[in-house]
């Protein structure tokens, strides 16, 4: 989480400055990244139930 | 072909970098030589509305008109080296043949004849549209109603045979999984569709662009997540809206990063595409040279960091503009201006040894400006990039980690 922990140093030191809007998408972003698996394998079968319903999302595409 | 994964940085830190410099120059096209020390005004175009009625018709626009007031003007100011980059409209990449080859043809005809006349090294980038449709199927034989997959190869070989110097794409894979992604402001579905699916279909076509190249003996240059990351930074916008926030925008480019170097790992050599925000990320990594576009681009859009993005550019931009009158000559000539000047400051500056000073001014400039533009500053950059390579053989662990 390397650009989100430096956006969120440099608010926490005043000089970034971040709405409150973007201030809690942030935190919701770090928050949803920690939660993700360290296995590829893991997070694509997350996702790949997860999102199965997007619109015109074919795993074809892509091979999987 | 085997794709050579980036582990560890090109460059050994940040302050390494400055623009016009890259670690690895590349020459091509007449007498051009990108990131060898000295930066290069890149002048992008649209056709007229209705330009694109025949074949005739497109030709004339792009030859005739766009590339002789181009090189018209680059010849009047005085620049010793000017970038072409013609991003296809749908009607080259569909019926390539008809459409296509004579106007990159035409193009190159005309640029040997300003080369030979006055000396000026000239190259001219072919950006193929990529008009293949999730829904229809993203690779051969999937697509039965139009074989977009198959027409968008076929475009690149007639450019690369017909007069390209530079081949690039703007690629659309696992946008329709990341823009569902955007609206609902759900990270891990940006994750996913860019930073993971973005980089499979780039690791499908990127290898394909870089043999067209090599058999024609020209350059594949790079790609950009304008279709992803640019979609982000455009709906994020300025200070006057409020849909979608700027750090979410600055966390997709991080992910699309990852994605946008695969082009590099297939064998393309740079300079990556211009509308690519996260070259100086992809830059620190590979060390191959990067085309980039702020405040001379405000013909087509406003970002944040008109300045910023300057500072460790190899070819400077306008993104693009509509041929059409302006009160300084036509809209490509002004734009050349406008881009032109910029990169003889920074030659300028080069030659007088205060680069890395006009380049901290650019960074600071915009630096806190917004969360993209902190993120994308060289130092930042450069992290993100650290963060990137030390994941590299992992195309998920490298999208996430450096978000």
């Amino acid at each position: 989480m390397t650009a989100a922990r430096l956006i969120e140093e440099e608010s926490k030191a005043g000089k970034l400055k971040l709405s409150k809007h973007e201030q809690d998408m942030l935190r919701r972003i770090i928050t949803d990244l920690s939660a993700l698996p360290d296995e590829q394998g893991k997070f694509v079968d997350q996702c790949l139930k997860a999102y199965k319903d997007i619109p015109m999302f074919n795993p074809r595409n892509y091979d999987l | 072909m085997a794709l050579k994964r980036y582990t560890k940085m090109e460059y050994g830190s940040p302050d390494e970098m400055v623009f016009g410099e890259a670690k690895y120059p590349v020459s091509y096209g007449l007498g051009q030589t990108v990131g060898a020390g000295m930066v290069i005004p890149e002048v992008n175009f649209a056709p007229r509305p209705g330009a694109e009625k025949n074949p005739e018709t497109l030709r004339r626009e792009y030859v005739d008109y766009i590339t002789k007031d181009v090189l018209d003007r680059a010849i009047t100011l005085g620049f010793p080296a000017v970038q072409l980059e013609n991003e296809h409209v749908f009607q080259m990449v569909n019926d390539p043949e008809k459409f296509e080859k004579p106007v990159v043809a035409g193009q190159k005809e005309l640029m040997q004849k300003y080369h030979d006349e006055y000396g000026i090294a000239l190259s001219i980038r072919h950006t193929i549209a990529d008009p293949r449709l999730a829904e229809e199927g993203l690779r051969p034989g999937m697509d039965k109603k139009h074989s977009y997959p198959e027409k968008t190869i076929e475009a690149f070989e007639v450019a690369a045979a017909n007069g390209a110097d530079l081949l690039s794409v703007e690629t659309m894979g696992g946008k329709e999984v990341a823009d569902y992604a955007i609206l609902h402001q759900d990270i891990r579905g940006w994750l996913f569709g860019i930073g993971y699916l973005g980089s499979l279909d780039m690791e499908w076509i990127w290898p394909q662009i870089v043999e067209i190249a090599k058999k024609n003996k020209v350059r594949a240059g790079g790609d950009t997540n304008c279709a992803g990351a640019n979609t982000s930074m455009f709906m994020a916008g300025g200070y006057l809206d409020k849909d979608i926030p700027r750090t979410f925008s600055a966390v997709t480019r991080a992910i699309a990063s990852a994605r946008t170097l695969v082009a590099w790992e297939a064998g393309a050599t740079g300079p990556d595409k211009d509308c690519g925000y996260e070259g100086p990320i992809v830059k620190a990594i590979a060390g191959k040279p990067c085309a980039q576009e702020g405040k001379g681009a405000q013909c087509a859009h406003a970002d944040l960091m008109g300045n910023l993005i300057a500072q460790v550019c190899d070819l400077w931009s306008n993104e693009s503009v509509e041929y059409h009158p302006e009160f300084g000559g036509s809209s490509v000539q002004c734009w050349l201006g406008n881009i032109g000047y910029e990169a003889a400051l920074m030659n300028t500056a080069k030659q007088l040894k205060q680069d890395k000073l006009l380049r901290d001014l650019y960074m600071a400039t915009d630096r806190y400006r917004s969360p993209e533009s902190f993120i994308l500053a060289y130092d930042n950059a450069y992290k993100i990039g650290q963060a990137i390579a030390e994941n590299g053989n992992d195309i998920y662990l490298r999208a996430k980690l450096p978000a």
